[in-house]
């Protein structure tokens, strides 16, 4: 088995998921695909399932042009995919489960599955009851499942998207025996798509890195990780001198916190920000630290621990309760959770201005929007709706709607997708919230933002909160390592 | 066009805004036309497929509602109720709420109103012994068929609200129930039927629960008039001055960002519901008091619930344009029901019931479609996100 991607390009919009991306893949080896979020590994992963195709480059199985519109027609030329989050049907049966997707006629033959099935788990030594239903299956065990259709179906390439999140550390040495075992043994070609270093160092023989949707380098494995982590996150731009922060009174208080995302639970989480400090959340996407920051906010309910305002027991409490407390939120999301498609940019500051009155001034709103576009630089006419906005525009124009006295800022991802004069910009009106004594927590994807505006770091990974008390210390490498894993 | 736009002289760069402006409008006002037009089209086919001359079929509708003062009356008694239902959907449809119940919701509105006049007016000892005149006794039969109304829809609204139960679900619930309770009131020795009586309905109502009406036009009453005008206004001044009618606008178009930027998306929801519910029991009301009905019969709504989202729709839930686009129903179902027999009476052609139905529905789907396509093949510039143009910059 042999796979060949040759120049594969793929563009969403203006997002450039993948450029001109040539590698080969070799039957008995196993390899990782690594990146930061939206280096494009998972792009290019669905490209070569046959879940999205790509806009221009062809693949190559066994010297053959192939084309793959569907996952179907990939898992005829032996390429099967495990996706992240396991696409199986939870009502029904595992045995039922493993017959869907299978050819056959219209009435299943169960009775030859189930053999099938019990032959294939006991080979690779996974204990799954065909007559169990999935929903009862832990995320492990649903993988396992799936591992096995995809074998009973004869591929003979396995994809596996960020296959670690979520299982015990048993679940995960059985996975990996079983994937070295397809590797040596039957001389199965595996591919790995992570950002956990470790798991990479400890399976796998070689390591392509992605970076923004660019190949940007490949590395034998086993190789110090600080190679990959170069490799990975590009060169860092070390901190600047800033003034050091004067601490004022404590905002935010978090103690003993728990919050249950999908995937992972963090925990133990506990943190004193005061006034004119910047926290950075560092971590993966999914890490915890955006259902954190929607626990601070009343957005999402934490299990257990408690949240403080100024002091004042916060804890559960509903949104608008933060909000007159004088806590802000910016979500990622521009268009889908924080602008009205459709509604014009005066009419947001109708929205959003403090009134009494039951009807709306449009005087007022009208000349206030001027008034704040102008201080905000945003290129835009009372009248535009706000769609109309360049990306920039827009993030600068949330900006713009935010109450003008704050406490507490929690931003999430506030300069992506933003080129450098923008995202400066932006930091620049933060930076004065900060100086007028407004705390601002923020969450990023750029090591670069992390390091360079933070005050403290809080960095998230599968579960683990490590607290980062003085980045000045800090290298971008050493980050890079906290983020993957490696303590 | 738009390159010899670009080729002018720089002076006449405004000209050109200007034009591509109007260029953009123009599939947005043609639209609704286009639309009319292609639905009149199919109803001249249908009409012609079942024997039936479009020209005597207009005549018909004619004469059925505008050409005698009478009829205008008529058509105004039935303008009223299918009017101020269409105002509450304003509201809700407005805030992205598809109250589907609204039905239901007159239907408890028709309950509430003959509650009353059993209460005060039919009873011997009426509550806190209240003994009231006319004036009194409607005035409570409005303020109960409102409530009633409007607690049929917070059902509904409490559903969503705090079960996350798509108010679509429990509308349609909703109307089986209220359908179902009338019922039992007024059949088969319900408590409302009068004893001995194998009629679906109430006895007809006192003297003093009547509505007023017009000396020269019985079945027509100045009330429900005053108070639709009322209610037109109100919702009015909601939708185009309130602060209120702003946030309904901003959750409708975007629940969460409204939320997050401050609405209390969910306190709105209860409040439009419950406005929207009580101006449709106010419909309720007007339907059992009318001046040729005053009884609870067994479909006291008569499907204007229905009727009025269409209403809403076509005119793309704008509170100006609800008191026209109700009207042309209006004269569309009394015309019906005038085309329907007199196509029976005098060219002994039996069209089919449900036939005006398929008109009104074809109209609206035809607009709805031509707005659609008008969105799809001529997206309005304001609608676009923002492209890479010289005058665009590129944050």
């Amino acid at each position: 088995m042999r796979v060949e991607l040759q120049h594969i390009s793929k563009t969403f919009g203006r997002v450039r998921a993948n450029q001109d991306i040539s590698l080969t893949f070799e039957g008995g080896r196993i390899y990782a695909i690594l990146g930061e979020n939206g280096a494009g590994k998972s792009t290019l992963m669905k490209i070569m399932s046959g879940y999205q195709s790509a806009d221009s480059g062809t693949i190559l199985v066994n010297d053959q042009p192939v084309t793959l519109s569907a996952p179907t027609d990939a898992i005829a030329h032996g390429i099967g995919m495990l996706y992240q989050d396991p696409l199986d049907f939870p009502p029904f049966t595992v045995l039922e489960n493993f017959i869907a997707g299978r050819p056959g006629g219209f009435f299943p033959d169960s009775e030859n599955a189930r053999r099938t099935f019990l032959a294939l788990a006991e080979r690779f030594g996974f204990a799954l009851d065909p007559d169990a239903y999935v929903d009862m299956l832990t995320i492990g065990e649903r993988q396992q499942l799936e591992i096995l259709r995809l074998l009973s179906l004869n591929v003979q390439m396995l994809v596996l998207d960020e296959p670690t999140t979520g299982i015990s550390a048993e679940q995960k040495n059985a996975l990996f025996s079983v994937l070295k075992s397809l590797a040596r043994d039957e001389g199965m070609a595996v591919i790995l798509v992570s950002h956990k270093l470790e798991d990479v160092i400890e399976l796998c023989d070689y390591a392509f890195v992605l970076r923004r949707g660019r190949l940007v380098g490949e590395k034998a494995v086993p190789c110090p990780i600080s190679d990959l982590v170069a490799l990975m996150f590009g060169k860092v731009i070390e901190r600047q001198e800033r003034p050091a922060v004067v601490c004022g009174a404590p905002v935010l208080g978090v103690q003993d916190l728990r919050v249950v995302s999908q995937r992972l639970t963090v925990e133990h989480l506990s943190l004193e920000v005061c006034a004119s400090e910047v926290i950075g959340l560092a971590g993966l996407d999914g890490s915890g630290q955006a259902e954190f920051m929607r626990a601070c906010t009343g957005l999402y309910p934490p299990e257990h621990g408690a949240i403080r305002i100024q002091g004042r027991d916060m804890t559960r409490a509903p949104y608008h309760a933060f909000k007159q407390a004088g806590v802000a939120f910016l979500p990622a999301g521009r268009m889908e959770e924080g602008l009205i498609k459709g509604m014009t940019l005066s009419q947001h500051f109708a929205l959003t201005l403090p009134s009494r009155a039951p009807w709306v001034n449009w005087m007022r709103a009208w000349r206030v929007t001027g008034e704040r576009l102008q201080h905000f630089n945003v290129k835009g006419r009372p009248g535009s709706p706000v769609q109309t906005l360049s990306g920039g525009n827009q993030q600068r124009f949330a900006l713009s709607l935010l109450p003008e006295k704050l406490k507490l800022l929690l931003l999430e991802h506030p300069t992506r997708g933003l080129d450098v004069e923008s995202a400066n910009y932006i930091w620049e009106q933060l930076l004065a919230r900060r100086a007028e004594g407004t705390a601002i927590v923020f969450i990023s994807a750029e090591l670069d933002e992390i390091v360079t505006y933070s005050d403290r770091i809080l960095v998230f990974f599968g579960g683990r909160v490590t607290l980062v008390e003085d980045p000045t210390e800090m290298t971008a490498n050493r980050l890079g390592e906290l983020i993957g894993g490696r303590l | 066009m738009a390159p010899t736009v670009r080729q002018r002289p720089s002076s006449s760069v405004r000209t050109g805004t200007m034009w591509r402006y109007v260029l953009d409008l123009l599939p947005a006002i043609l639209a609704p036309f286009v639309g009319i037009a292609a639905a009149l089209l199919i109803i001249v086919l249908i009409l012609e497929w079942q024997g039936a001359d479009p020209q005597v079929a207009w005549d018909y509708v004619y004469e059925g509602t505008l050409e005698s003062a009478a009829k205008r009356a008529d058509l105004v008694a039935f303008w009223m109720p299918l009017a101020i239902t269409s105002f509450g959907l304003v509201l809700t449809y407005t805030a992205g709420l598809w109250n589907i119940g609204v039905e239901g919701q007159i239907m408890m509105g028709a309950i509430g109103a003959t509650w009353a006049v059993r209460l005060f007016a039919e009873s011997d000892s009426p509550p806190l012994g209240l003994r009231m005149g006319r004036d009194g006794i409607l005035f409570m039969c409005f303020v109960f068929a409102a409530l009633t109304g409007a607690l049929w829809a917070l059902v509904a609204g409490v559903l969503k609200t705090r079960g996350g139960v798509n108010e679509i679900f429990s509308g349609v619930a909703l109307n089986f129930i209220a359908q179902t309770f009338n019922m039992y009131l007024i059949s088969n020795g319900g408590p409302w039927q009068p004893p001995g009586s194998r009629a679906t309905e109430t006895a007809r109502f006192p003297e003093n629960a009547r509505l007023p009406s017009f000396e020269e036009y019985r079945r027509l009453s100045p009330t429900t008039i005053y108070i639709t005008i009322g209610a037109f206004v109100v919702v009015a001044l909601i939708m185009y001055v309130s602060r209120w009618g702003l946030q309904l606008r901003a959750q409708g178009k975007n629940r969460k960002s409204a939320f997050l930027l401050g609405v209390r998306t969910d306190r709105n929801t209860l409040l439009a519901m419950a406005a929207c519910g009580s101006l449709a029991g106010l419909a309720g009301a007007f339907r059992v008091l009318a001046p040729d009905v005053t009884k609870l019969t067994a479909t006291p709504s008569g499907g204007i619930g229905f009727l009025a989202i269409l209403v809403v729709l076509l005119a793309s839930m704008s509170a100006i344009l609800t008191p026209f686009v109700s009207f042309v129903f209006a004269v569309l179902s009394k015309g019906g029901q005038r085309l329907e027999s007199g196509f029976q009476w005098d060219h002994g052609l039996l069209l089919d019931r449900s036939l005006v139905r398929v008109l009104q529905s074809t109209i609206v789907l035809m607009v709805v479609l031509a707005f659609g396509a008008r969105n799809r093949f001529f997206p309005p510039r304001s609608a676009l996100p923002a492209v890479d143009e010289e005058d665009v910059d590129r944050t």
